[in-house]
């Protein structure tokens, strides 16, 4: 008889996912309370006819549930490149990822606004998934020794795409009117809210975060097989190039579309799956699910706090400086680690 | 089960590192290549296990080459200890052991009684068991050695392909893993490692391959390769042979000339 211990069973996997689930429905609730100081919640729920009520159902509710989104799909991302790319201090924000699907998304914005007069739904997050996967082949390519991806190096190439793609937006804004210049700005911040104008983008990030959660799922014993390095996680079986060609196509795609529709907001997928990792442990079973659900309860909940302190400061924050806020010193202590674990 | 490779070569950009290597290694012995460094045996070994292509030639197991069968299949087969890895997160011990289950796991990735069954009789293998639940990234090198070999066993192919399984370990961890080898080709298991040392070579091997030049220059029992004058020729060092049914090699440097 095996002694007792942990290994991952699927009986932990969907207790962790009931746990999941619970964090966001929390997390969604305070998200409520905290995020319209303004509302009564009463009225809002109880008077279908009061302004309260439309505020809820117009505003607060597809916010709540776009920051949901946005923060799963960075949860995941960020959970995902860490494993694929063996390297704790991947997010897709870090690694320029998150830079390169802002330009795209921009480029192809203004392109399409100036060849016809309204650009069509879906060309930003298509720009954005097109932005994203360049800037993902770039880190790869100038960021691996020998086809195997160095840590270190591909933060430094993050770092130039990163300042790159920041530049040429700048650019692309100078282009357009003081408005342009202003909207740019707040996109490299990130910001939530849900236009009613563009009902539709609520549910492509919603479909972004169901998109990564269904291509990085059935590959998370995989992503455990990588912390062996390449060459052993070959000898078992698995085909770690193929791996990470499908799933740079496949996370690109709901980062481009969540950068397309909130910009930039930075850190999420960093910090979240570290502080899931201490409680979880390194298995992807359980690390990605629960990234995903934390991510989302972390920008929501970034989100509401921001509405919250619009009314002290007079102005709303972008979410991104939060999210930044909390994830610049962790990152920093990371790296403090690394460094010294690498001298 | 039989690997065999035909006339393999391989190359390290224009330059060939080997050329027409040809060996095998049947169920139930245990052969080992020797030779200095740089001639290419780690290269050998990744070929044979199908982690890297040869330049030319074909390996097969059981007739069947290896380039052609799904990963899976070629690694519930064929498997392989390199060297050990840099810890990447904080895995444990055990946890590192089962991923040597991968190619029998089912579609859902969760382990069987049966899975546990052999991480267990794995880490107790290598006496592993008081460090089964420690994190990797705190384990010494040589303890490192030991999860690496634990998983291989744990991966239980008929073929077992081994780059250098003792370096990192004590004379009695090493001699443990030597007879752990021995005892698994007695079981009916291909075994084939690459060492350096020539005294646990012989201690390891039925036969012997020795790689020098860019090509094999001797095979057979230890008994018939490790001559002193093929040694000398081979290594460049002077060699005096202790024969205690298996032989022993004592080294001394060449003098200066």
């Amino acid at each position: 008889m095996p002694a007792r211990f942990a290994v991952t069973s699927a009986r932990r996997q969907v207790i962790v996912m009931l746990v999941g689930a619970g964090i966001i429905a929390i997390a969604a609730v305070l998200a409520l309370v905290i995020g319209m100081p303004t509302v009564d919640l009463g009225i809002a729920l109880g008077e279908p006819t009061s302004w309260q009520h439309q505020a809820l159902v117009q505003l607060q509710l597809p916010r709540i549930a776009q920051g949901l989104a946005v923060g799963a799909v960075l949860g995941v991302a960020g959970a995902a490149l860490q494993g694929l790319l063996r390297n704790p201090l991947a997010d897709p924000y870090v690694l320029g990822v998150s830079g390169g699907a802002a330009l795209g998304s921009a480029s192809v914005s203004l392109i399409a606004g100036a060849l016809m007069s309204s650009a069509p739904l879906l060309v930003a997050p298509l720009g954005g998934f097109v932005g994203a996967l360049l800037a993902l082949l770039i880190v790869l390519a100038l960021g691996a020794e020998r086809g195997v991806p160095s840590p270190l190096r591909m933060l430094l190439v993050g770092v130039v795409v990163n300042a790159l793609a920041g530049a040429a937006l700048m650019v692309l804004a100078s282009l357009g009117d003081a408005s342009t210049v202003q909207r740019t700005l707040v996109r490299l911040m990130g910001t939530l809210g849900a236009d009613p104008a563009e009902p539709l983008l609520v549910p492509i990030v919603v479909i972004a975060a169901v998109v990564a959660l269904a291509s990085v799922m059935p590959h998370t014993l995989a992503l455990n097989l990588l912390a062996l390095g390449d060459d052993t996680a070959k000898s078992l079986g698995l085909e770690p190039e193929r791996l990470r060609r499908r799933l740079f196509v496949m996370l690109s795609l709901p980062v481009g579309a969540v950068v397309a529709v909130t910009g930039l907001i930075g850190f999420a997928g960093l910090v979240v799956p570290h502080a899931v990792r201490l409680v979880t442990g390194p298995d992807h079973r359980l690390l990605v699910p629960l990234s995903a659900a934390c991510g989302a309860a972390f920008v929501v909940l970034a989100d509401a706090t921001v509405s919250a302190l619009a009314g002290p400061l007079g102005t709303e924050l972008p979410v991104g400086v939060v999210t930044a806020l909390v994830g610049g010193p962790v990152f920093l202590m990371l790296l403090r680690v690394r460094l010294r674990g690498a001298a | 089960m039989r690997l065999v490779a035909e006339r393999v070569s391989a190359r390290y950009g224009a330059a060939t590192v080997f050329a027409d290597v040809s060996l095998e290694v049947a169920a139930g012995e245990v052969v080992v290549v020797v030779g200095p460094n740089g001639v290419g045996k780690s290269t050998l070994l990744r070929i044979l296990s199908g982690v890297s292509r040869a330049a030319s030639g074909v390996v097969r197991v059981d007739g069947e080459a290896l380039t052609g069968m799904p990963p899976r299949v070629r690694a519930a087969r064929v498997g392989v200890l390199l060297e050990a890895p840099d810890a990447t997160f904080g895995f444990t011990t055990r946890e590192l052991v089962l991923l040597g289950r991968y190619p029998h796991l089912g579609r859902m990735g969760f382990a069987s009684a049966r899975d546990l069954a052999h991480v267990e009789r794995a880490i107790a293998a290598m006496q592993l068991g008081p460090l089964a639940d420690r994190p990797y990234p705190t384990l010494s090198s040589g303890e490192r050695q030991r999860t690496g070999i634990a998983r291989l066993l744990c991966q239980a192919p008929p073929v077992m392909l081994l780059d250098e399984p003792t370096a990192r370990l004590d004379p009695t961890h090493a001699l443990h893993v030597v007879g752990l080898l021995r005892q698994a080709a007695a079981n009916g298991d291909a075994v084939l490692a690459v060492v350096h040392d020539l005294d646990l070579a012989a201690k390891l091997a039925d036969r012997l391959v020795v790689l020098a030049e860019g090509r094999v220059v001797a095979t057979g029992t230890p008994d018939e390769v490790l001559e002193p004058e093929l040694i000398e020729r081979v290594w460049k060092v002077r060699a005096r042979r202790v024969d205690d049914g298996r032989p022993s090699v004592v080294l001394d440097a060449l003098p200066r000339s």
